[in-house]
């Protein structure tokens, strides 16, 4: 199934289980915080080994694509081409997807911790909890580099974001040439 | 928020009681007091914390300071004693002393100069370190290259950049020749470049990015040919002579980016003129920065191998290097490039004589100024209209 309906299933749930829940007291607020660094400590040691899966593999197979600008980068340089095209290697890729992965990994442990330390919230921490492990396991590189599925179909390099709807995914790059 | 700013009040409260009994003594007793009794009563603890703060920047300064130095002088160390069996000239003369490198931005950027070598007019070794002395700096900006990476276009690394530029002057050749434009054969644009850095180097340097990217078997899996045509990646291998490049390429993938012959700027020229007069062939390699004398040692290999390549070039033919096809292949490149910027120029000083003119238009006439605004928006609305109907 689509991730993001999934990922939208997944909150409601959340948000039901959440409901269930005394918020105010100290154990529950306790094993929700362990519940949350034991998750996303389980995350980063996934993105951790796949890392150094690909490290070891060492696949230099050169990978052409074109990359999308992001919006804040159109607007500021809009006379810029609207298209870069990246050259690099598929060890290369793998590595920054998983950097990618591990930098919005961290931007959510900064906003759950202002949301929870500071502004007194937890019930964001508990719907934080899952997202994290469920997010890993459904990256393309983990499923390639950890489970070992082959990296073609959906798991193709450059790897595209499913769309939401079921409807063809917005293949933003639009060249991907392979050569061993 | 708060919190923090709470706590920094109650440091700074903390700071101030700590000569409480100091400033509560009376002034008449205080001056009775002997300069060591004064000494004994007050807390200079406040102080003593700044000079360890100021010693500590002092010796982070020098420290980062001597590293880069270090790195330097092992570098030229050995690239100069290897230069110095190549050309007559190396290095500087200054002040009366020998100086192997001259240093810029506090001590971040060095620079090196041979020259005097049949074949080779110089060869400009230049290492650009990190500011070491200034760790909070070079923390603050890995900080915000990992999470806003598209804010930076530079390539925020150690390397060296060797420029090898070639004369087309053998040994005995009259003086006269040195004076005479090189040829043509030497307007090509050919490299070797390691896969760690491609898209890097296509970036950074503006002739990799008119370059077609072609793995070859005759290269190690490590790199890619990057040339303007095809056929112009067999010259490293008909021209250059000496130790076999695969074996040499193999054991400097460690820490070389890449080997490029090019005759184009590295950054993108603005202007025509600026194209002409930024025209200049010569021979990069670029590397990680290294202080290890086996890894030096594959440097000057490689410089080595771009010297016979030069060598060679010299006294081969035209149609050797350039055949017809290419040719007019590189011609028709640089013809379609040299277009393109020509007419983005075009377009500036089109775009500036405008503003010229609507500037000048308001400085006269207010109301003519008034009326050509009107007159654009009464078209603007006549257009809307028609593509509704």
């Amino acid at each position: 199934m689509n991730p993001a309906v999934t990922n939208i299933g997944l909150m409601l749930l959340m948000n039901q289980f959440a409901k269930r829940l005394d918020m105010e007291n100290k154990d529950t607020i306790f094993y929700i915080r362990v519940a949350f660094v034991a998750m996303n400590l389980i995350t980063y040691l996934v993105y951790q080994y796949t890392r150094m899966q690909i490290i070891k593999r060492n696949d230099l197979t050169t990978l052409k694509y074109k990359e999308q600008k992001s919006a804040f980068q159109s607007m500021s340089d809009p006379n810029a081409a609207t298209d870069d095209m990246h050259i690099t290697t598929h060890r290369d890729y793998d590595l920054g997807q998983v950097d990618t992965a591990i930098k919005g990994m961290y931007s959510s442990l900064a906003m759950m911790g202002f949301m929870h330390l500071y502004m007194g919230y937890t019930q964001p921490l508990l719907m934080q909890s899952v997202s994290p492990v469920k997010g890993a396991f459904e990256s393309p590189a983990v499923k390639i580099h950890l489970f070992g599925k082959e990296a073609a179909g959906a798991l193709k390099r450059p790897f595209t974001a499913p769309s939401m709807f079921g409807g063809a995914p917005k293949n933003e790059e639009v060249e991907a040439k392979k050569e061993k | 928020m708060s919190a923090f700013i709470k706590s920094l009040g109650d440091l700074f409260e903390k700071g101030n009681q700590l000569n409480l009994p100091y400033y509560l003594t009376p002034y008449e007793q205080i001056s009775e007091m002997s300069i060591w009794e004064r000494c004994k009563l007050y807390n200079f603890t406040f102080e003593a914390g700044c000079v360890i703060v100021l010693l500590l920047l002092l010796f982070v300064f020098s420290f980062g300071k001597n590293t880069n130095v270090n790195t330097a002088n092992k570098i030229y160390g050995y690239l100069n004693d290897y230069l110095k069996t190549e050309f007559s000239t190396v290095a500087f003369y200054r002040k009366g002393e020998n100086t192997p490198y001259v240093e810029e931005n506090s001590n971040t950027f060095f620079t090196s100069f041979a020259t005097g070598r049949a074949y080779i007019e110089s060869v400009t070794v230049r290492t650009e370190l990190l500011a070491k002395f200034n760790p909070l700096s070079i923390f603050v900006e890995r900080l915000l290259r990992y999470y806003f990476a598209y804010l930076f276009t530079d390539a925020a690394v150690e390397n060296i950049e060797i420029t090898i530029k070639p004369n087309n002057v053998p040994l005995n050749a009259p003086v006269k020749k040195l004076e005479e434009p090189l040829p043509s054969k030497y307007s090509f644009i050919s490299a070797i470049v390691s896969k760690s850095c491609m898209n890097k180097s296509r970036v950074n340097n503006y002739y990799m990015g008119l370059t077609q990217v072609v793995e070859s078997p005759n290269l190690p899996i490590e790199y890619i040919f990057m040339s303007e045509s095809n056929q112009l990646n067999s010259i490293f291998k008909k021209l250059g002579s000496g130790n076999d490049l695969n074996t040499l390429l193999k054991k400097s993938s460690s820490f070389l980016n890449y080997l490029a012959f090019t005759d184009l700027p590295s950054e993108k020229p603005l202007t025509d003129t600026e194209w002409e007069k930024n025209l200049e062939p010569r021979c990069v390699i670029s590397t990680k920065v290294t202080t290890d004398p086996k890894e030096l040692k594959l440097i000057t290999e490689l410089i080595d191998f771009v010297f016979t390549i030069y060598e060679h070039l010299s006294e081969t033919d035209m149609s050797v290097v350039l055949s017809g096809d290419i040719s007019k292949k590189v011609k028709n490149l640089r013809t379609q490039e040299l277009n393109k910027i020509v007419k983005t120029m075009k377009e500036v000083a089109l775009e500036m004589a405008k503003e010229k003119k609507q500037e000048d238009m308001k400085k006269t006439n207010p109301q003519a100024e008034a009326a050509l605004l009107a007159k654009r928006e009464r078209r603007k609305k006549h257009r809307q209209q028609k593509g509704a109907m």
